[in-house]
């Protein structure tokens, strides 16, 4: 469960990275040329995090099926 | 040939036969998860293309801004009112509903119109996940007014990406189904930063307080690119409405909405189509602005977030294509007998991929999505027809079921008269659907009120239309 949390709270900062890097290029705080690099990053992290949470929520599934 | 059918109709309710009961009332969903549902479902990779080409058919911005609200809304009001009651009323999928109403025989030809349109649905998606692919290669993107292949590159780009879909299809439907739950939120997020980031290009400052003079003058102009006709607003109103004619007016999301606890849930599409649709638009319609009016998915989403953009452009298209090819892998496994899953996908795939060469189906993804709207709208009228107003005229229905007839005749005369009146209406392609449905509803009624008055017995029971 603290598992399936953490996994949830780390996409979820992942996906508001990605949508708070737009902004930050916008008001000037970073060059164009770093908001890419900042949404690149924090996709990988977004697929990365989200991606594992699935699978865990997967298996949990399977071994609730099991039981 | 009626014998043929039987075993077609036959393999088909085989197919179909997990879902032949009406849902229990223990599987029942949340509304939360309807909301979800639609959040990510409405948000692909067609979603580039139909918001850049408003642009580029010049609508102006009063005129986006109140045809995708009231297009949505109506959109909105067809799943609550129309799809959701008949399918929280009977809990069955179509295919069945349908099955009493049409006969198996009827079910067959809907399922293969079903099936061809998939594919050609899936082939558009492989054409905007090529715009992305088409960048690294440097392979040049048809133009608008193309219809068979411009280029060797272009034909060579999606036989390779239709053909990787389709292997990865074959190798793992269900783990491609869940990758596609974790990329619609991204590909969302992937939007609204884009068109927030070209946002500079055409002169908006940062604190938006020029945003729409910009708007209404250098993205929703009003004037349309070349040779490109002039849209309004009812011209985007109407769009807004039939995008998911299939699915609601059409009534195939009964197979969803027959797990809600009740007819309201159709309000849920809203996340759909406000959420998804109507944010999408605008932000594609942004970003094809910026980069110069030319219809280049790829392009757009590359200049707006770089890497991440050209690869969510074609992750996008993979992930929509994906769930298409099943679906028409599905509709065409009545004619392929004993065939086992894989084959019958390699094939959609293969179909899929030979027609995504062809850029019509890309370039002109508006006038194709209202053909498939249009198609499949009279047995949605059909199905209203015996559902709400056979009661109300004292009409015996489900008459192919109860006779054990393979075709309900009058259902077929309806559904191929509605659709070769559609073609000659003096209408724009956009607004045929809606008398088309008013005709098919009606004719429908009375031609069973014709024959109830003529007091006609029921036909033989093995007899064929």
């Amino acid at each position: 469960m603290m598992r399936k949390i953490a996994l949830s709270s780390l996409s979820g900062i992942s996906l508001l990275c990605c949508l708070a890097s737009p902004f930050l290029f916008l008001w000037g705080q970073v060059s164009e040329k770093n908001y890419k690099w900042i949404f690149l990053l924090a996709s990988f992290f977004w697929f990365f995090f989200a991606s594992l949470r699935v699978l865990i929520q997967k298996r949990n599934q399977r071994s609730d099926g099991n039981h | 040939m009626a014998t043929s059918l039987s075993q077609i109709t036959d393999r088909m309710d085989n197919l179909y036969e997990f879902d032949r009961e009406p849902v229990s009332l223990d599987k029942l969903q949340t509304g939360a998860r309807f909301a979800g549902l639609f959040a990510g479902e409405h948000v692909a990779a067609t979603e580039f293309v139909i918001g850049a080409f408003f642009v580029l058919h010049g609508v102006s911005l009063h005129d986006l801004l109140l045809g995708l609200m009231l297009g949505n809304l109506l959109a909105v009001l067809s799943w609550t009112f129309i799809c959701a009651p008949i399918a929280t009323q009977t809990r069955l999928t179509l295919y069945w509903y349908l099955r009493k109403m049409a006969g198996p025989g009827l079910n067959v030809i809907y399922n293969l119109a079903n099936a061809i349109l998939y594919c050609i649905l899936a082939g558009a998606m492989i054409g905007v996940s090529a715009t992305a692919l088409g960048l690294v290669f440097g392979i040049d993107i048809p133009s608008l007014d193309d219809v068979f292949p411009s280029s060797l590159g272009w034909v060579c780009l999606t036989l390779a990406i239709g053909i990787l879909f389709t292997v990865l299809a074959v190798l793992g439907f269900e783990k491609l189904s869940r990758f596609a739950q974790v990329c619609s939120p991204w590909i969302f997020v992937l939007f609204i930063a884009g068109a927030l980031a070209l946002l500079p290009r055409l002169g908006v400052h940062a604190n938006f307080d020029n945003f729409f003079a910009v708007a209404k003058t250098k993205i929703w102009s009003g004037v349309a690119a070349e040779g490109q006709e002039k849209f309004r607003m009812a011209h985007v109103l109407f769009f807004a409405w039939f995008c998911n004619l299939a699915m609601h007016i059409g009534l195939s999301d009964m197979a969803l909405f027959r797990y809600a606890k009740k007819w309201t849930y159709g309000l849920y599409s809203a996340f759909g189509m406000y959420g998804g649709h109507f944010l999408a638009w605008i932000c594609s319609g942004i970003m094809v602005a910026a980069i110069g009016r030319e219809m280049h998915p790829g392009l757009m989403a590359f200049e707006a977030a770089g890497l991440a953009g050209a690869a969510g452009v074609f992750i996008a298209g993979w992930t929509t294509a994906n769930p298409t090819l099943y679906r028409a892998g599905l509709a065409l496994q009545v004619i392929t007998p004993n065939w086992p899953r894989w084959k019958v996908t390699l094939t959609a795939g293969l179909l899929t991929t030979i027609l995504s060469c062809f850029p019509v189906f890309f370039v002109k993804l508006l006038d194709y999505v209202a053909i498939y709207g249009l198609v499949l709208m009279p047995i949605g009228a059909i199905v209203l027809a015996e559902h709400w107003f056979f009661p109300l005229f004292k009409i015996e229905q489900f008459q192919a079921e109860k006779n054990k007839k393979l075709f309900n005749g009058r259902a077929l005369i309806v559904w191929i008269g509605t659709l070769a009146v559609c073609s000659f209406l003096p209408l724009h392609l956009f607004f045929r659907w809606l008398p088309g449905y008013c005709l098919a509803l009606i004719a429908y009624i009375l031609l069973h009120v014709i024959r109830k008055k003529e007091g006609a017995k029921p036909r033989d029971s093995k007899e064929v239309i």
